[in-house]
C-alpha cells in the first residue's frame, strides 16, 4: 500500500513537474492577475462590436481591484468573502452603480447589464443542479429572481476558449455553468476549469467575455 | 365585543388581499434634448444637413476648426462608415443621439469660435457622434418589464437620471431618452399591477431643432411579489403586451467609433455660445468677414474719418424668424441705415463726418438666435497693401517700420482675400511711435488656419506713412518679396508673361484700384518685340484688386515674354508681378510705375556666384536710344541701343553687353541708365538657385536721406545694401542704427563716403565692426550730403535664398 502511495506520489511530482514546464497553470494558492476581453452586442443588436479588455489585480483576493485597459486607475472594487463570494461592488465615483450583496449558498449576483464582467455563480464543480436566487434592490424594493443553475461537462471548450490562453490551460475537465431562468432559456453561462479560480468564458444576451491572460496563478 | 373583535380580525385578515394604491414618479435633473438621428441614408454628418449643404458638414467644421483644413481622417471616416445612400430611412444614429441627450446637459446656441460658425444642428451632431460607442449599462432582449421598473426607479426616481430605451416596434430599432416618468402601482395579493406614464424626447425634429418635443407614451405590467414582498418576474399587460421597450441602457463612458475625434474638444465646441465679439457693450467691428450670433440686442462700432468709405455687407444665414434689424448711425446721429435683413444688405457709405459709426443689430425675439455673416471694410486713400501672399505652406513676414519722426495713429493690418477684400483683422488699429518696427509672421496671429491659408493680401489700414517690407518663402525654396509703398500712379507696366505650355515659368500679377471710385483700366500687351498683341479695358471697383494669370488674363493667351502697359485715367494703380521658375524661384516685383529718362541700377552684381540682367521696357508709342553706363568713380563704359516703340529687352552684363569688361570690374560698378524717352525696367540679380528683381530706380526714388525699414541679420540670415552716388561730387553718409523701439543703439552711427559716380555696398553685420552693439538693429537710417540711390537684399547664407527692394526715402 505505501508503496502505491509512493508511487502515485512520484507520479503525481512528475506531472506537476511536467506540467509546470509546459506552462499549464495548476491550483495552488498563489495569486496574481486575469485580464478578461469583453465584447458587447451593438446597440441595435445588430452585431458584437465594442470590445474592452479588464484587468483584475487579485493580489487580496478579499479586494479585487479592475482596471480598464485604458486606464493606469482602477474602475472597480470587487469585495470577495473569506470563501470567496462577491459581497459588495464599488465602482469609484459612481454610487449609482455600487452595490453590497448578501451571500450563501444558494444566491448568484449578477452584473445586469453592467459592462464590467463580474458575474458571481459561486464555486461548484461539474455535475450540480441546484436553484439559485440574484437578489437586487432598488428604491427600497427587493427583486429576487429565481434561476437553475444547471452544469455540464463542456466538450466544445476549445471553440470558446480564447487563443491566447489556449495550450495554457488543460482543457480535459472544462464543464459549463449554465443559469436558466424559469422558462429555461440559459440567461448566463460560464464555462469553467477545475485548475483556475477564474472562468474561462461567460456569454450573456449582451456580453461576451473571455479570459486572455493571467499571472501568478490564479487559485480556487 | 367579542363579535366585534372577530370582525375586526376578520377585516385584518381580508387586508391583505385587497388592492392598496401607490403613485411613484421620477423626473430626471434635466430635459434631454430633441436631435435628429443622423441617418445613414444622407450622411449629414459629412454632406451637410438641411438647407446649409453649401457649408461644411458638422464634421468638417470639426475638422476646419481642430486642423485648419477638412476633409481630413476624420471627414473620410465618417463618409465611409457612416453614409450608406442605400441604407433604410431609420438607420443611423438615434442610440448616439439618445445617449448623448440622456448625459449632456447642454443649452445649444449657435457659437463661431475659431472663426468657424456652429449651429445647433453642427453641435448636436458632433456630440452625437462622440456617444456613439459609449459603454453602456444594457439590457437587452428581455420579455419582463421587471428590467424597465428597476431602470424607471433606479435612474428616474432615485438618481434623476434619464435613461434610454429602444421604443421602435418589432422590426425597427428607434432608441429615445425616457426623462420622466409617473406610475400608479396597485399593490394585490402577490402581485403589483403598475400604470406608468414615460415621457422621452422625439427624434423626428431638425438638426437645428432647439428644445425637446416631449413624447408620452404609456405601458402596463404586472409584477409577481412572493410571501417575503419581493418582485419575482413579471408580464406585460395589456396593449404593452406588443408595444413595449425592447432594450433598455444607459451611457456610462463617452466614446465614439470615429477615431479622428476627440471628446473635450468636441465638448466645448457644444458648451461655446455667441459669437467672438460679444460683449455687453458696443464692440469695435474690425475689419474683415465676421459671423454675428444674435442672442440678444448687439451693437457694435467702426471708426471712420470723414471721407472714409465704409462698407458692410450683411448676409443673412439663419433659417428662423423674425428678420433681424440692422441701423447703423453715424457720429452726428444720422441714421445712414435701416432696413430688416431678409436676405442680403449692403451699406457703401462715404463718412460724411469722422468718428464712430455705430451698428446695431436686434430682433423683436430672441427664442431662436439670429446669425448673419458681416464683411466690414473701412477705406482710404491712406490705406497701404502688399497684394500678394504667398499661399499654402508658405510663410509669410512683414515688417512695418515708422521711420518718420511723428507717430502714426490708427494703423491696422487686415489679412485680405486675392481681391482685396477684408478677411480677418490681424493687427487691431494702434500706434506706431517714431521710430518703431513692427516684425511679424502670419503665424503669429492667432488665426484659424484656415482663415491664414485662406489670407492672399495685407491691407494696411492708415498705412501710408509706414515704410514696408513683406518676405514670403518656403523652406529650402527661394523667397519673393516687396518693399512697395508706392504711391498710385496712372500708368504702370506689369514686365513679363508666361505661357502655360511652359512648365518652367509661370507669371500671376494684380492691379489695384486704391480709390474710392471705380476705374476702367485698360490693358495692352506687347510682345518683346513691341508689337501690340491686343488691348482690354476692364472695370475696376474701388479698392479691389484684379488678379491674373496664364489662364485667365484679359486676353485668354498664352504668350511669353511679353508685358503690359496698364492705364487709366488718374493716379489710382498699383500693381504686382509674381514669378515661378522650376518649382523652387520664386520671386515679387511691384509694378513698375516709374517711367523715367534717367534711372539706376545701385549695384551690379557679378562674381562667381552672381549674375545680373538687366531689362528696360519701352512703354511709349515713339522708338528711344538708351544708354548704359557702367559706373565707378566715373563711367567706366558706355554702350547703347534703340529701343523699338513697345520694345522690351533683356541684356546680361557681361553677356550680351559690356562683354570687353572683366566681370571682376563689372563687380565694382553701378549702373546708369540714359533714355531719349522715358523707360523703365528692373534688374534681375541671380544665382544658381536663387532670383532676386529690384526695379531700376527712378529719380522719385533718389533722395538725400534713405531707409532700410528692416534688417534680417543672424547665422543664415544676411542683409545687403547697395548705395549709389550718381553725382559728379563724393557725399558723406552717415548711417544709424535703430532699435525695434525706434530708439538709436549706442554705437550705431559709422560715416562713409561714396565717391563721385560709385557704389557703396555692405552687409549690414559687418557695418559696424569696431562698435559694440547691445542690440540688433531693426532698421537703419542713411542720410547722405548729396542725393543717393539704394536697395536692399535679404538673403540666406548659401545666396539661395534671396529677394530685395529699392530704399526710400522716410
Amino acid at each position: 500500500m505505501l508503496k502505491k502511495q509512493m508511487i502515485a506520489l512520484t507520479m503525481a511530482t512528475i506531472l506537476l513537474l511536467l506540467l509546470c514546464c509546459v506552462g499549464t497553470v495548476t491550483a495552488g494558492r498563489s495569486v496574481g492577475f486575469v485580464s478578461l476581453r469583453s465584447v458587447y452586442l451593438s446597440p441595435d443588436a445588430s452585431g458584437w462590436g465594442q470590445e474592452q479588455v479588464w484587468r483584475l489585480d487579485l493580489t487580496d483576493p478579499a479586494n479585487v481591484q479592475v482596471y480598464s485597459s485604458a486606464q493606469t486607475t482602477p474602475v472597480m472594487l470587487l469585495r470577495y468573502t473569506a470563501d470567496q463570494r462577491l459581497r459588495a461592488v464599488t465602482v469609484y465615483g459612481d454610487t449609482m452603480h455600487s452595490r453590497k450583496l448578501v451571500c450563501s449558498d444558494n444566491a448568484v449576483a449578477l452584473s445586469h447589464g453592467y459592462p464590467v464582467p463580474y458575474d458571481d455563480l459561486g464555486h461548484h464543480g461539474c455535475g450540480v443542479e441546484k436553484k439559485v436566487t440574484d437578489r437586487r434592490s432598488v428604491a427600497g424594493l427587493v427583486i429576487a429572481a429565481s434561476y437553475t443553475m444547471v452544469t455540464a461537462p463542456a466538450p466544445d471548450a476549445e471553440e470558446y476558449v480564447s487563443d491566447e490562453i489556449k495550450g495554457k490551460v488543460d482543457l480535459a475537465d472544462v464543464y459549463w455553468i449554465n443559469l436558466q431562468d424559469d422558462t429555461g432559456t440559459t440567461v448566463l453561462r460560464q464555462l469553467w476549469s477545475p485548475q483556475l479560480g477564474w472562468w474561462l468564458y461567460e456569454q450573456t444576451p449582451q456580453r461576451r467575455s473571455w479570459l486572455i491572460s493571467f499571472g501568478g496563478g490564479v487559485t480556487k | 365585543m367579542m363579535r366585534s373583535i372577530s370582525l375586526l380580525l376578520a377585516l385584518l385578515m381580508l387586508l391583505p388581499s385587497l388592492a392598496a394604491a401607490e403613485l411613484i414618479d421620477g423626473q430626471a435633473a434635466f430635459k434631454s434634448w430633441s436631435g435628429y438621428w443622423w441617418s445613414f441614408n444622407g450622411g449629414a454628418l459629412s454632406n451637410g444637413y438641411s438647407r446649409w449643404t453649401d457649408e461644411p458638414a458638422p464634421i468638417e467644421k470639426y475638422e476646419l476648426y481642430v486642423n485648419g483644413a477638412y476633409p481630413g481622417d476624420a471627414t473620410r471616416w465618417e463618409d465611409t462608415y457612416h453614409y450608406d445612400p442605400a441604407a433604410p430611412n431609420w438607420f443611423g444614429l438615434c442610440h448616439a443621439w439618445a445617449a448623448a441627450a440622456t448625459v449632456e446637459n447642454i443649452p445649444f446656441v449657435p457659437s463661431v469660435i475659431g472663426g468657424v460658425l456652429f449651429r445647433i444642428g453642427d453641435k448636436k451632431g458632433l456630440i452625437t457622434l462622440a456617444h456613439d460607442n459609449d459603454v453602456n449599462l444594457a439590457v437587452r432582449g428581455t420579455n419582463s418589464p421587471v428590467d424597465f421598473h428597476v431602470f424607471l426607479l433606479k435612474y428616474l426616481h432615485e438618481n434623476r437620471r434619464a435613461f434610454v430605451a429602444d421604443l421602435g416596434g418589432a422590426d425597427e430599432t428607434w432608441f429615445y431618452p425616457i426623462y420622466r416618468f409617473s406610475m400608479d402601482i396597485t399593490s394585490g395579493s402577490g402581485y403589483k399591477d403598475v400604470k406608468c406614464y414615460i415621457w422621452y424626447a422625439d427624434d423626428r425634429v431638425d438638426a437645428d431643432f432647439c428644445g425637446t418635443v416631449e413624447m408620452p407614451s404609456y405601458f402596463e405590467y404586472r409584477l409577481t411579489v412572493n410571501s417575503a414582498g419581493e418582485i419575482t418576474g413579471g408580464s406585460w399587460q395589456g396593449n404593452s403586451v406588443y408595444q413595449h421597450p425592447k432594450s433598455l441602457f444607459y451611457p456610462l463612458e463617452t466614446a465614439s467609433t470615429n477615431p479622428y475625434i476627440d471628446y473635450e474638444t468636441i465638448k466645448s465646441i457644444a458648451l461655446s455660445r455667441d459669437d467672438e465679439l460679444e460683449s455687453d457693450n458696443p464692440v469695435r467691428l474690425p475689419e474683415g468677414e465676421q459671423v454675428l450670433i444674435s442672442l440678444n440686442d448687439d451693437a457694435y462700432y467702426v471708426d471712420c474719418a470723414a471721407g472714409d468709405l465704409l462698407s458692410l455687407d450683411f448676409d443673412r444665414i439663419d433659417a428662423d424668424d423674425p428678420y433681424s434689424h440692422i441701423v447703423v448711425t453715424a457720429p452726428d446721429g444720422k441714421v445712414v441705415l435701416d432696413e430688416y435683413l431678409r436676405e442680403k444688405l449692403s451699406l457703401r457709405y462715404t463718412a460724411a463726418v469722422a468718428g464712430r459709426y455705430v451698428v446695431s443689430i436686434t430682433r423683436t425675439s430672441y427664442d431662436k438666435a439670429g446669425i448673419c455673416r458681416v464683411t466690414c471694410a473701412v477705406r482710404s486713400n491712406r490705406d497701404r497693401c502688399q497684394p500678394s501672399l504667398r499661399s499654402g505652406s508658405a510663410w509669410n513676414g512683414f515688417a512695418l517700420t515708422n521711420t518718420g519722426t511723428t507717430a502714426v495713429e490708427n494703423v491696422a493690418v487686415v489679412a485680405c482675400n486675392s481681391d482685396g477684400t477684408p478677411q480677418r483683422t490681424l493687427l487691431s488699429p494702434r500706434t506706431w511711435q517714431p521710430g518703431e518696427r513692427y516684425l511679424a509672421t502670419l503665424s503669429m496671429f492667432p488665426l484659424p488656419l484656415h482663415v491664414k491659408n485662406a489670407a492672399r493680401a495685407l491691407k494696411i489700414t492708415n498705412g501710408a506713412a509706414l515704410q514696408q517690407v513683406y518676405i514670403g518663402g518656403e523652406w529650402g525654396k527661394n523667397m519673393s518679396g516687396f518693399g512697395s509703398n508706392d504711391p498710385g500712379a496712372a500708368a504702370l507696366v506689369i514686365p513679363d508673361t508666361s505661357s502655360m505650355y511652359d512648365a518652367g515659368k509661370a507669371v500671376d500679377f494684380g492691379v489695384v484700384n486704391i480709390s474710392s471710385g471705380s476705374h476702367d483700366v485698360i490693358f495692352d500687351l506687347y510682345n518683346a518685340a513691341g508689337e501690340s498683341v491686343g488691348t482690354r479695358t476692364v472695370s475696376v471697383p474701388p479698392y479691389t484688386t484684379v488678379q491674373y494669370g496664364e489662364g485667365n488674363n484679359p486676353f485668354h493667351t498664352n504668350i511669353d515674354n511679353a508685358w503690359y502697359l496698364i492705364h487709366t485715367d488718374a493716379p489710382v494703380l498699383r500693381g504686382y508681378i509674381n514669378w515661378r521658375y522650376g518649382g523652387t524661384k520664386y520671386e515679387s516685383l511691384a509694378a513698375l510705375g516709374d517711367s523715367a529718362t534717367s534711372l539706376i541700377m545701385p549695384h551690379v552684381a557679378v562674381d562667381s556666384s552672381w549674375n545680373t540682367k538687366v531689362t528696360v521696357i519701352n512703354p511709349a508709342a515713339v522708338s528711344t536710344t538708351v544708354t548704359f553706363n557702367l559706373l565707378t568713380g566715373g563711367v567706366y563704359a558706355s554702350e547703347q541701343l534703340q529701343l523699338a516703340p513697345h520694345e522690351k529687352r533683356t541684356l546680361l552684363l557681361g553677356g550680351d553687353i559690356f562683354t570687353a569688361v572683366s566681370r571682376p570690374v563689372l563687380g565694382t560698378t553701378a549702373l546708369a541708365v540714359q533714355a531719349t524717352e522715358p523707360v523703365c525696367g528692373y534688374v534681375s540679380y541671380e544665382t544658381a538657385e536663387g532670383l532676386t528683381r529690384v526695379p531700376l530706380l527712378a529719380p522719385r526714388l533718389h533722395a538725400s536721406v534713405l531707409t532700410v525699414p528692416h534688417i534680417a541679420s543672424d547665422s543664415y540670415w544676411w542683409t545687403g545694401v547697395a548705395l549709389c552716388n550718381p553725382g559728379q561730387g563724393a557725399v558723406d553718409v552717415t548711417i544709424i542704427a535703430y532699435d525695434d523701439s525706434g530708439e538709436p543703439i549706442a554705437g550705431g552711427v559709422v560715416q562713409r563716403r561714396i565717391e563721385r559716380q560709385s557704389k557703396d555696398v555692405f552687409a549690414v553685420r559687418s557695418l559696424f565692426p569696431a562698435m559694440v552693439l547691445d542690440k540688433t538693429p531693426a532698421w537703419l537710417r542713411i542720410e547722405s550730403s548729396g542725393v543717393i540711390a539704394g536697395l536692399v537684399l535679404y538673403g540666406g547664407v548659401d545666396n539661395n535664398v534671396v529677394t530685395g527692394c529699392p530704399l526710400t526715402a522716410p
